[in-house]
């Protein structure tokens, strides 16, 4: 008995056409490049979609006060440690202003939820702007993942890691 | 409901429900059917949490969830003995606890579904809301239900449990209105014996009878007893009233 209710946009699924990410409510599909944009980590610090180049990343969007996000990133506690031994780092941040509704701050949700695994050097938290929320999840989705290989292409798109774990793993081991 | 108003009638309400579960195979039947409902509540209730209907949503369930999960299974576990004892009573009664219970079942699933699904801003950009519109509209209300979650249960908990007690009162106050017919009956009889028929028609006990029920009817006869005259689904043709004992023992024969 398992019957599954995901943003469903695995491999598998029907692509959108590249280039129309975002602008036009179309999230980017599997085999087109990331779309490029600035984060802020929860160290204050600036980065880029483009600077993760050069190792796979899994860029996950989340809601603080969402439960399958909560219930995802205490998963991905379990499980982070796995996808660094495929050579995968994850990069977890808030969409944001938590999509204009009030929720815990992302650093209390990251420490309270990811554990001892919240100073893990493969797992980094953050916050980002309105153009790469709307450029990633344009349908407002709370939560949504994209696997992104060593060359920037997404290579696999989903939610909710708690019930899509072991898709998620199967894709990374694919990358490594 | 309208018995909810009626203080006498609510009165009427733990008796109904007594006789409801009062055979240990009515007592089973609301154990089983209310585990069953409580085991798929432990299901449904953490599925916000995984977005899946399995055993593994027992993972998520904690002591919060899983108490809503037995209480409305047990809720709902009466609410569906009260609909099969009214299947078999009051075709009125059934109707109205069948669609509230409908309404609670789903009410108290709403938080669980329209929270961190994918439902809510499908739909929205189905029906060409976009940009920043399908933003503001789409985390209000995810956050609606995600925050109002035990607004949600406590609601749908009242509901079953109005539609139960409400469904049994109104069967009891209708079967004791019953009765009281049937009591005016046995003496309208009484005055038939030793009254000229003159004086029976003119009786003031026989306006006070039920209308509609018995206009046109003979007076009550004494009907001879026997199996299965308490078992008929009606108490009375053309009404919704129960066949209680009483009523029945007074109804005048057929033809």
């Amino acid at each position: 008995m398992a019957v599954a209710l995901h943003v469903a946009n695995s491999g598998s699924g029907p692509a959108p056409a590249s280039g129309s990410a975002g602008a036009s409510g179309v999230p980017p599909s599997v085999g087109t490049t990331a779309p490029n944009g600035t984060f802020t980590t929860l160290a204050g610090k600036t980065e880029t979609v483009a600077g993760l180049r050069g190792k796979p990343t899994l860029i996950w969007f989340v809601t603080t006060w969402c439960s399958s996000c909560q219930a995802g990133t205490q998963a991905m506690a379990q499980d982070v440690a796995t996808l660094a031994a495929d050579g995968v780092r994850v990069v977890e941040v808030e969409n944001y202003a938590d999509l204009g509704q009030s929720g815990p701050a992302m650093s209390t949700f990251a420490k309270a939820l990811a554990g001892s695994a919240f100073s893990s050097p493969d797992w980094t938290f953050g916050e980002v702007s309105p153009a790469l929320t709307r450029t990633y999840d344009p349908k407002a989705y709370l939560d949504i993942y994209y696997l992104v290989n060593a060359k920037g292409k997404i290579t696999y798109v989903n939610s909710s890691p708690a019930s899509t774990m072991p898709q998620l793993l199967g894709a990374a081991k694919a990358l490594a | 409901m309208s018995t909810a108003t009626n203080p006498l009638a609510r009165l009427r309400a733990p008796r109904a429900l007594a006789e409801v579960l009062g055979t240990p195979g009515r007592t089973a039947g609301f154990l089983v059917s209310s585990g069953v409902v409580a085991f798929f509540y432990t299901l449904l209730l953490p599925f916000g949490y995984t977005q899946r209907f399995e055993l593994a949503n027992w993972g998520y369930l904690d002591a919060y969830l899983l108490a809503w999960a037995v209480v409305l299974g047990l809720a709902m576990g009466l609410v569906l003995s009260v609909q099969a004892y009214a299947m078999r009573r009051v075709a009125a009664a059934r109707a109205a606890s069948g669609a509230a219970g409908g309404v609670a079942f789903v009410a108290s699933l709403l938080p669980s579904f329209l929270c961190c699904t994918p439902v809510i801003p499908s739909l929205l950009a189905f029906v060409g809301v976009s940009g920043v519109g399908l933003y503001t509209t789409t985390g209000a209300l995810q956050h609606f239900f995600a925050v109002h979650q035990s607004e949600f249960l406590a609601a749908s908990l009242l509901l079953l449990a109005s539609c139960a007690g409400g469904g049994c009162a109104r069967w009891q106050a209708r079967s004791a209105s019953s009765t009281t017919a049937a009591q005016w009956g046995r003496r309208r009889m009484k005055c038939q014996a030793w009254s000229p028929p003159a004086a029976a028609t003119s009786s003031p006990l026989g306006r006070e009878r039920p209308g509609p029920a018995r206009r046109g009817r003979p007076a009550a006869q004494p009907r001879p007893e026997g199996p299965g005259t308490d078992k008929e689904p009606f108490g009375e043709q053309g009404t919704d009233a129960p066949a209680t004992a009483a009523s029945d023992r007074r109804r005048p024969a057929p033809g």
